[in-house]
């Protein structure tokens, strides 16, 4: 009652009362009298007000002594005072509070009850004061109930319509409504036991069981303060699913300070609580997203930059995460499987055991062959049957428990390299959506970038290991020749040695001589080829002739190694081209069939013509080629053996002299061999002359 | 000169088949008698057939190479004393025999450090 308590507002309540009220102000003066004390002294309400208190008493009653004791007390304090009634004297117990203070007497407000003290002498009177009093005493329980009734359906309607739960209970607890959305919410709409409090307060199976024991301890902590209570905490939905909740209690108090009721509310947070996370989920996204950038590149080592990539990933974007990627030879290889739970990712690990995929159906196998990204924001159990490859493998993948799951491709350069597979666990309850597809996608892209550069750099160390071993074989191919022919000089001039071995130093001198002048020949090809200073004279060439010629060439080379050469080459098989380039092709062939055959092998040749190309076929009977080496076998500088153990002379330029001149002719060559000891097959397709055939 | 005494055969280890011609035929020339070997894994089958009073070693050699050949020679007790001169064109091998007790000469070859050499051991 702190707000200023008018004569109207007090005749409202008051009029009501089946006691005597006065509304009294601080100097003495009635400011309101309720009705039944104005008929009890045989006047009007309106003729009470604004008299003094002291004119109508009987008995001296000082009323300001009386004032002052109310004035000490919250609480009615009794006295008796004598009032004149008429003609006649009743004596009243006064029971009167303070119920507004205020610094001068005649602002102050004193409420004061007044009952009759029944007269002995007048007992008729006194019981039928009594009948009387029973009758209006159940006439204002039946106003107040109606009044109570019509107030509380009001307020169930105002609570229904308010969008959030709403409750109250009584002062002890026991809670006694539940609004419209609590009941629907809840689907308990008699289930929450109302009123009851049988091992429980009736609502604990709302509550999510991790946030129940915070919860009640909220409630003791309240009921026993009077402390308004916030909390938050999930709530079960009549269909299962736990929403966060903002739940809020107030005690509303009697006036002497005692617990009367509890009114509480409950609202949906789940949704607000959601952008909070993702905006957590961002920032630590873009956290993530640092890091891995500095971890793409801070090595050149793929598979680390990799593992570090899916120690990063979770949790920022997944509970789990696996990678896998393409070897050179085009199988697939795990490279890393990091899952936050150290027991599911040995879980994780074992069912990356089952790789191989043969009739594609798992979603990654997809991916890897199409490189379009999947995105499945429910994993359905039938898809876990449908990719596993066993039972086992099956078990392994239900124990992993999917939630959501991405696959991306991680492709440079038009070349998919692998892919990264992203997943959150049904328990998490992350459920990914666009938003990270785009975002694992960019990390996809990011790593692929990575890799690329990372191969790029590998290639280019290997270019330069190349280089660094053609400058080694170049020094030694050159100086091999040069000590012979040192050797054979500085024994001629000692003149030691007979007619004979002069004739043999000379023709060493002359063959060593050659030699060293085709090696320098061929790096000023390969040094023109790269420079793109190469240049042809073209002119209709009959490939029989060039062919014969340089069989001529090769076959001194060939007797001494007793190496038959076979020549099937008929006329008519003509292009357009520098007869001098295309010899060197088919002299680099045949020397290097009959450098790679051991004593009494063959090399064969032969021509073949269709209306469109001129085939120029060597075959021989040597090495063969690994099928490791077979792809490397025109590229500069490769060799098969090693420096330091070849057993072959030479620089290795032969066959990438071919490979551009055969090009530069616009032809094409390709080398075939079964593997080691199998022999080797070059073919050269040349475009044929035009009206050759 | 009057009395000619018994030479000890020189071996030469080299994959070049001139270069070790040219040796050969100055080595002959000179009187000594000469086996001939084009890797190291010859040289060795060739030691176990015949002993000889020294070795000239080529080091780029395919199957076995002069190095380990060294290595080979050094492991057999029977062959380890015999003197060893190394002559290659890298000159980055001349720390490398020093370390492993053998002579070094790059090529091209100098005869009259070949003839001391050789005269002293064979």
């Amino acid at each position: 009652m702190s707000a200023s308590v008018t004569p109207e507002a007090f005749r409202r309540f008051a009029d009501i009362l089946p006691e005597g009220m006065l509304l009294l102000s601080g100097d003495g003066t009635i400011l309101a009298a309720n009705s039944r004390l104005a008929e009890r002294l045989r006047l009007t309400p309106d003729g009470l007000a604004g008299t003094a208190l002291g004119t109508l008493t009987a008995d001296g009653t000082d009323a300001g002594r009386l004032l002052e004791d109310w004035s000490g007390t919250t609480r009615l304090s009794p006295a008796v005072i004598t009032m004149r009634a008429g003609d006649e004297l009743v004596r009243f117990r006064a029971e009167g509070a303070l119920v507004e203070r205020a610094p001068t007497a005649a602002e102050r407000r004193f409420l004061v009850r007044l009952v009759p003290k029944q007269q002995v002498s007048d007992h008729a009177l006194a019981v039928d004061e009594q009948v009387r009093a029973l009758g209006a005493e159940l006439a204002r329980r039946r106003r107040v109930e109606h009044a109570l009734r019509h107030r509380e359906a009001e307020l169930r309607e105002i609570a229904d319509a308010m969008p959030q739960m709403v409750w109250t209970a009584r002062g002890d607890g026991t809670f006694d409504f539940y609004n419209r959305q609590l009941r629907d919410y809840s689907g308990l709409a008699s289930g929450l036991a109302l009123g009851e409090r049988v091992g429980g307060w009736g609502w604990e199976p709302v509550v999510h069981p991790d946030d129940l024991a915070a919860v009640l301890a909220a409630w003791d902590a309240g009921r026993r303060t009077g402390e308004p209570i916030t909390i938050e905490a999930r709530l079960r939905r009549a269909d299962g699913v736990y929403r966060w909740h903002l739940c809020r209690a107030v005690a509303l108090r009697d006036t002497e300070g005692a617990i009367v009721r509890w009114i509480g509310t409950s609202t949906d947070v789940e949704d607000s609580r959601h952008a909070e996370e993702e905006r957590r989920g961002s920032a630590q996204r873009w956290q993530f997203l640092a890091q891995a950038s500095i971890a793409l590149g801070s090595s050149l080592e793929i598979d680390q930059v990799l593992r570090t990539i899916a120690r990063l990933s979770v949790p920022a974007l997944a509970d789990w995460c696996s990678v896998d990627m393409i070897d050179a030879d085009g199988s697939v290889r795990r490279v890393a499987v990091t899952h936050a739970d150290p027991i599911l990712r040995d879980i994780a690990d074992m069912a990356a055991t089952y790789p191989p995929d043969p009739d594609a159906r798992h979603p990654r196998t997809a991916v890897l062959r199409t490189g379009k990204s999947v995105l499945f924001r429910e994993v359905p159990d039938e898809g876990l049957a449908q990719i596993a490859a066993d039972e086992k493998h099956l078990a392994a993948l239900r124990r992993l428990a999917y939630g959501s799951a991405i696959i991306v491709a991680v492709a440079a350069r038009g070349r998919i390299l692998g892919a990264l597979t992203f997943a959150t666990t049904a328990e998490s309850g992350r459920r990914y959506g666009p938003d990270d597809l785009a975002f694992a996608e960019d990390l996809a892209h990011r790593a692929a970038l990575a890799i690329d550069n990372a191969r790029l750099y590998e290639e280019a160390q290997e270019a330069n290991r190349l280089k660094d071993e053609f400058l080694a074989t170049v020094s030694h191919e050159l100086r091999t020749p040069l000590a012979s022919m040192m050797n054979w000089v500085a024994l001629l001039k000692q003149g030691k040695i007979g007619p004979e071995q002069v004739a043999r130093g000379l023709d060493v001198l002359q063959r060593s001589g050659e030699t060293q002048a085709r090696l320098i020949d061929d790096i000023l090809d390969v040094s023109r080829i790269v420079s793109g200073s190469l240049r042809l004279q073209p002119q209709p060439v009959e490939m029989a002739d060039v062919v014969r010629d340089a069989t001529e060439t090769v076959r001194p080379a060939a007797d001494a190694k007793r190496v038959r050469i076979d020549v099937a080459c008929g006329a008519g098989a003509r292009v357009v081209g520098d007869p001098a380039r295309l010899q060197q092709v088919v002299w680099n062939l045949l020397a290097n069939g009959v450098k790679f055959t051991p004593e009494g092998g063959h090399v064969a040749v032969r021509l073949e013509r269709t209306p469109e190309e001129v085939l120029l076929v060597v075959t021989d009977s040597g090495e063969g080629i690994t099928p490791e080496f077979l792809p490397f076998v025109f590229d500069r500088f490769r060799q098969a053996e090693r420096v330091a153990k070849r057993r072959h002379a030479g620089l290795g330029l032969g066959l990438a002299i071919v490979k551009h001149l055969v090009e530069a002719h616009g032809g094409q060559v390709e080398a075939q061999s079964e593997g080691r000891g199998r022999g080797a097959t070059f073919v050269v397709r040349l475009p044929s002359a035009p009206g050759s055939a | 000169m009057g009395v000619e005494a018994v030479r000890k055969p020189v071996l030469i280890v080299d994959d070049d088949e001139y270069a070790r011609e040219a040796l050969a035929t100055f080595l002959a020339a000179e009187g000594y008698p000469v086996l001939e070997a084009a890797d190291g894994r010859v040289a060795l089958d060739r030691l176990q057939q015949s002993p000889v009073g020294a070795i000239l070693l080529d080091i780029m050699m395919p199957v076995m190479n002069g190095w380990e050949f060294r290595a080979a020679q050094l492991d057999d007790p029977a062959l380890a004393e015999i003197p060893v001169m190394v002559i290659t064109a890298d000159p980055g091998a001349r720390g490398r025999a020093a370390s492993l007790g053998v002579g070094y000469m790059p090529k091209p070859i100098q005869f009259d450090r070949l003839l001391e050499f050789i005269g002293r051991h064979c």
